[in-house]
C-alpha cells in the first residue's frame, strides 16, 4: 500500500474497508487522434464541507401529495403498481399531515420500495412537482457506483443500492434524508453527502509522441484561431528534453481554465439563477463571464448570430446541444474537448465542479427514457 | 543575414566575450526537467518555455534606428562628467565613454553616437555600470529596460529563435552583467539591427530578443508521504482551500504521479498564467500591472487596481499585513530600491514566484525564479525584499447558509 494510501486511512477509520480497494486502482488510458496522444486519469471530486448547507443534515422523508387525500395516496401507489404489502408496510411506517399532504415516511416504509416502484414514483413526482424532484434526486454517474463503493463501508453500500432505481441509463436515488439517518456522527454524514454527490473528472496530459507533429497537434487545439494562444506551450513541450506531457489546463481557453475541477461561487450567482451546462458551454471561448444566460431567455437568443449548425466532425471547443425528441426541448449542453472527452457543468448546483469527463459518464446523468437529439454549433470567429 | 536555423545544431565551440564574461556560445545543451529543494509544498519539477508575444504586438514596434544613441538630461558636458564622477566613474573612464567633441545637441536635449566598435569594446564591468547610469533616463529606452537573459548559455537561451549563430556571437560580445551580479543585460539592440537584412529579420531578432523564460512546474506526488503538510501549503492556510478537494481527489489516485501547479493556483492566476495581456484586458482604460497581478491572485473576480494610484497604498494597509520570513504560498513580495517600491510579485514555492514584470502587452503573466525576477528589475544593484500576507480572505467558496440548489 502506498503512503498515499496511508493517509487515506487516517482520514477516517469509517474509511478502512474502502480504502482496501486501492491496490486495484487503474493507470491512465489514453485517448489518440489528431489532438495527439491524451493521457486521462480518473478522479472523483467531491464538494467541499462548506457547501453543504446546514439543513441538509436534518431533512426527512416528505413525500408531497398536494391534492390528494390520505385514501387517494393510496390509490395512488396501487395505480403505480406497489404490492399489496408494500403499501401496507408504508401505510404503518409513516403519518399524514393533512394540512400539508405529506407522508413523512419511515425506515422500514422506505426500504420496502422496489427499485421499480421508486421510478414509478420518481415519474409521478416529476410530472406533478418538478421542484421536489429536483432538490432531492441525486443522480449517480457510474451504474455500478464504483467510485463510491470505495469510500463507503460495505453496510452503507447495501443501503444504498437498496435505495437506487433506474430511468433508462439514469441511476438515481431520492433517499438521500434515509441515508443520513442511518448515521450517527456529523463525520460520517459529511462523509457521505460528499462521497454520493462525487462528480467524475479526468486530469489529461497531452503526451509528447516523437513520432507525431507538433504543428498538426497545434492546430487542432487552435481550433481554427479560437484559441490562439497554445502554440508556444505546445512547442515547449516538444523542444524541452525529459518532459513528456504538457497538462491540457494550459490548452484550454481562459474561462474553462478558469472553472475547471472547481465549485460555483457566489460571485458568480444571480437572485435567479446559477451557472449551469448553458452558461459553461456558450462562454467557453469568453474572455470575461457574463451572467446574460440567465435570463429567461430562448437558447436560440445566443446561439443563432454567433454559432453556425454543423454536421460534424468535431472539434475542439465546438458546443454540443442536447434536446428532447419529442418535445424539443432543452436538455443539456456541453463542450466538445477530443475523442470522447468533454467540458461540463451537468446541473446548476453548488454541488457539481466544471470538470472534463467523458462523454459517457456525462450522458449517464441525461439519458432516461425520453430520446435525445443533438444538434452541434460552432463558434464563429470574431464573433 | 543568413536565416540559419540553429534547431539540432550541435555547436562545440565556446566564445569568451572579450571582456571575459562568462556568457557563452556552447553547444545546445538540451533544455531539461529540474528539481526543486523539498518542502512543505513538496517536491517541483519545472522546465523553462520562451513565451514569444503575438505577432501582431510585434509587428507594432518601432523598429529602431541600428545608430546607437546616448541621451543625456544633463545640459553640458561638465553636468555629465559631475554627475558620472558622483555615480563612481573615474576620470578616465569618463573621457573613455563621453570624450571632447562627442556629444550633440539635439533640441534640448544631448546625445552621444557611439560607434559600435566602441559599443562592443567596453569592458563588462564598466559597461554595467554605465548603462545603469544610462539607464536613469528613460530616454535610453533600450538601457531603461534591458532585454535580460538568464543564463550564460546563449544558444540555450535562444535554442528555436532562429537567429544566426553570427548574431549570437554578436550577442555575447554586448551582453553585461546584471547589477545584481545574477544573469545578463542586453541593452544594445540597434547595433544587433546591423546584422539584418531585411524587416522580416529584423522582427525576428526583436522577437528572440523578447521572448519571455517562463517555468512550467508540477508538484511530484509519487514521493510525497503527508496529504496533510501539502494540503495545507497549497490551501493558504484556506485562503487557497478551493484546491482541496481536487487534492484530496489526486491523492486518492495513486497513479497521478504529478500534478501541474497550474490546478493549484486560484482562479485568476490560473487563467492568465503563461498568457499575455489583450485588448479585453485594457478595457477599462489600462493594463494589469504587477499591483493588479498580485492584489487580484487570491481574488475571483479581478478589481481594476494599479501600482502607481493612491489607492494601491490604501489596499496595501487595508488588505495585507507585513510578516517575516519564511515565505509561504501567496505571499506578496515587494522590491524595494532606492525608497521605494519598484515591483512586486507573488511567492508560489521553493524559490519560485508568480509574477507579471511590466505593464504593457508585451508582459506575460508567469512563473519565474525569484532571482531572475530580482535580476531583472534590480537596475542599480540594491533591491531588498520586503513580505506582506494577505489579511482577508478572497474568493471564498459559497458558505454553508447558501439555499438548497439542485444536485444535478
Amino acid at each position: 500500500m502506498t503512503s498515499r494510501s496511508l493517509v487515506i486511512l487516517l482520514f477516517s477509520a469509517w474509511l478502512i474497508s474502502a480504502s482496501a480497494n486501492q491496490a486495484n486502482e487503474p493507470a491512465f488510458y489514453t485517448v489518440e487522434g489528431e489532438w495527439g496522444k491524451l493521457q486521462c486519469y480518473d478522479v472523483v471530486i467531491a464538494p467541499p464541507a462548506a457547501t453543504l448547507w446546514e439543513s441538509l443534515y436534518e431533512e426527512r422523508s416528505l413525500w408531497p401529495f398536494e391534492g390528494l387525500s390520505r385514501i387517494e395516496v393510496d390509490e395512488l401507489f396501487a395505480e403505480l403498481g406497489f404490492s399489496p404489502e408494500t403499501i401496507a408496510t408504508i401505510s404503518n411506517d409513516s403519518s399524514w399531515n393533512k394540512t400539508t399532504a405529506e407522508l413523512e415516511v419511515g425506515d422500514r416504509a422506505i426500504e420496502a420500495l422496489s427499485p421499480t416502484d421508486r421510478t414509478a414514483i420518481f415519474t409521478w413526482w416529476e410530472t406533478q412537482f418538478p421542484g421536489y424532484i429536483d432538490r432531492l434526486v441525486i443522480n449517480f454517474e457510474d451504474r455500478n457506483l464504483t467510485a463510491i463503493a470505495k469510500e463507503l463501508p460495505r453496510e452503507m453500500m447495501d443501503k444504498l443500492q437498496r435505495v437506487i432505481f433506474y430511468r433508462g441509463e439514469v441511476t438515481s436515488t431520492l433517499d438521500r434524508p434515509y441515508l443520513l439517518r442511518q448515521l450517527k456522527t456529523r463525520e460520517e454524514k459529511e462523509h457521505l453527502l460528499r462521497t454520493i454527490l462525487t462528480t467524475h473528472a479526468l486530469i489529461v496530459r497531452l503526451e509528447v509522441d516523437p513520432d507525431s507533429e507538433a504543428d498538426s497537434i497545434i492546430k487542432y487545439w487552435e481550433a481554427g484561431g479560437l484559441n490562439p494562444r497554445v502554440r508556444v506551450l505546445i512547442e515547449g513541450l516538444y523542444t524541452t528534453e525529459g518532459v513528456d506531457h504538457l497538462d491540457i489546463l494550459h490548452l484550454l481557453p481562459l474561462m474553462p481554465r478558469k472553472y475547471l475541477n472547481n465549485f460555483t461561487v457566489l460571485q458568480d450567482v444571480n437572485p435567479h439563477n446559477t451557472p449551469d451546462c448553458f452558461w459553461t458551454s456558450t462562454q467557453f471561448f469568453n474572455f470575461n463571464t457574463s451572467s446574460r444566460s440567465f435570463d429567461s431567455l430562448p437558447v436560440e437568443h445566443f446561439l443563432d448570430k454567433d454559432y453556425e449548425e454543423i454536421s460534424g466532425p468535431l472539434q475542439f471547443g465546438d458546443l454540443v446541444c442536447l434536446f428532447d425528441k419529442d418535445t424539443k426541448e432543452f436538455i443539456h449542453s456541453y463542450t466538445h474537448i477530443a475523442g470522447d472527452l468533454v467540458f461540463t457543468k451537468n446541473g446548476g448546483s453548488f454541488l457539481r465542479p466544471w470538470v472534463i469527463s467523458t462523454k459517457a459518464f456525462m450522458l449517464s446523468l441525461y439519458t432516461d427514457n425520453s430520446g435525445l437529439i443533438t444538434k452541434i454549433f460552432r463558434r464563429k470567429l470574431g464573433s | 543575414m543568413k536565416i540559419a536555423i540553429l534547431t539540432g545544431i550541435i555547436l562545440s565551440f565556446t566564445i569568451e566575450a572579450s571582456h571575459a564574461q562568462a556568457i557563452s556560445l556552447s553547444r545546445p545543451l538540451p533544455k531539461s526537467v529540474e528539481h526543486s529543494s523539498s518542502g512543505p509544498w513538496g517536491n517541483l519539477d519545472f522546465y523553462e518555455i520562451k513565451l514569444s508575444s503575438p505577432l501582431s504586438y510585434l509587428s507594432q514596434l518601432a523598429i529602431p534606428s541600428e545608430q546607437t544613441e546616448w541621451n543625456f538630461t544633463q545640459e553640458s558636458r561638465a553636468e555629465i562628467v559631475a554627475e558620472m564622477e558622483e555615480a563612481g566613474f573615474s576620470a578616465e573612464e569618463i573621457s573613455y565613454l563621453v570624450s571632447e567633441g562627442s556629444l550633440v545637441t539635439v533640441g534640448e536635449s544631448l546625445k552621444l553616437f557611439p560607434t559600435s566598435e566602441m559599443i562592443s569594446e567596453i569592458p563588462g564591468d564598466l559597461k554595467s555600470r554605465f548603462y545603469s547610469f544610462l539607464g536613469r533616463n528613460p530616454a535610453n529606452r533600450f538601457h531603461h529596460r534591458p532585454a535580460y537573459i538568464n543564463t550564460t548559455n546563449l544558444t540555450r537561451y535562444f535554442h528555436h529563435s532562429n537567429l544566426p549563430v553570427e548574431t549570437l556571437q554578436h550577442i555575447a560580445k554586448l551582453a553585461y552583467k546584471t547589477p545584481s551580479g545574477y544573469g545578463f543585460f542586453l541593452s544594445d539592440i540597434p547595433s544587433l539591427l546591423k546584422q539584418t537584412s531585411n524587416s522580416e529579420e529584423e522582427r525576428l531578432l526583436m522577437n528572440a530578443i523578447l521572448r519571455v523564460p517562463a517555468l512550467m512546474v508540477r508538484i511530484n506526488l509519487s514521493e510525497m508521504d503527508s496529504i496533510d503538510e501539502l494540503a495545507n501549503y497549497w490551501s493558504a492556510g484556506h485562503q487557497n482551500k478551493q484546491v482541496l478537494s481536487l487534492f484530496e481527489s489526486i491523492y486518492r489516485n495513486p497513479s497521478v504521479d504529478r500534478l501541474d501547479i497550474g490546478h493549484l493556483l486560484p482562479p485568476i492566476a490560473r487563467q492568465n498564467l503563461n498568457r499575455y495581456p489583450e485588448q479585453p484586458d485594457g478595457l477599462n482604460g489600462r493594463y494589469p500591472d504587477w499591483f493588479w497581478t498580485c492584489y487580484n491572485f487570491s481574488r475571483f473576480s479581478p478589481v481594476d487596481v494599479y501600482a502607481d494610484t493612491d489607492q494601491s497604498r490604501a489596499l496595501m494597509e487595508k488588505a495585507f499585513a507585513p510578516v517575516k520570513a519564511p515565505y509561504t504560498f501567496g505571499d506578496m513580495l515587494l522590491f524595494n530600491s532606492r525608497g521605494r517600491v519598484i515591483h512586486g510579485c507573488i511567492y508560489i514555492a521553493d524559490d519560485i514566484v508568480y509574477t507579471k514584470n511590466g505593464p504593457g502587452l508585451l508582459s506575460p503573466f508567469i512563473l519565474m525564479r525569484l532571482q531572475d525576477v530580482i535580476a531583472y528589475h534590480d537596475l542599480v544593484g540594491d533591491v531588498t525584499l520586503s513580505q506582506y500576507r494577505r489579511t482577508r480572505q478572497r474568493g471564498a467558496l459559497p458558505p454553508a447558509a447558501v439555499a438548497p440548489t439542485p444536485s444535478n
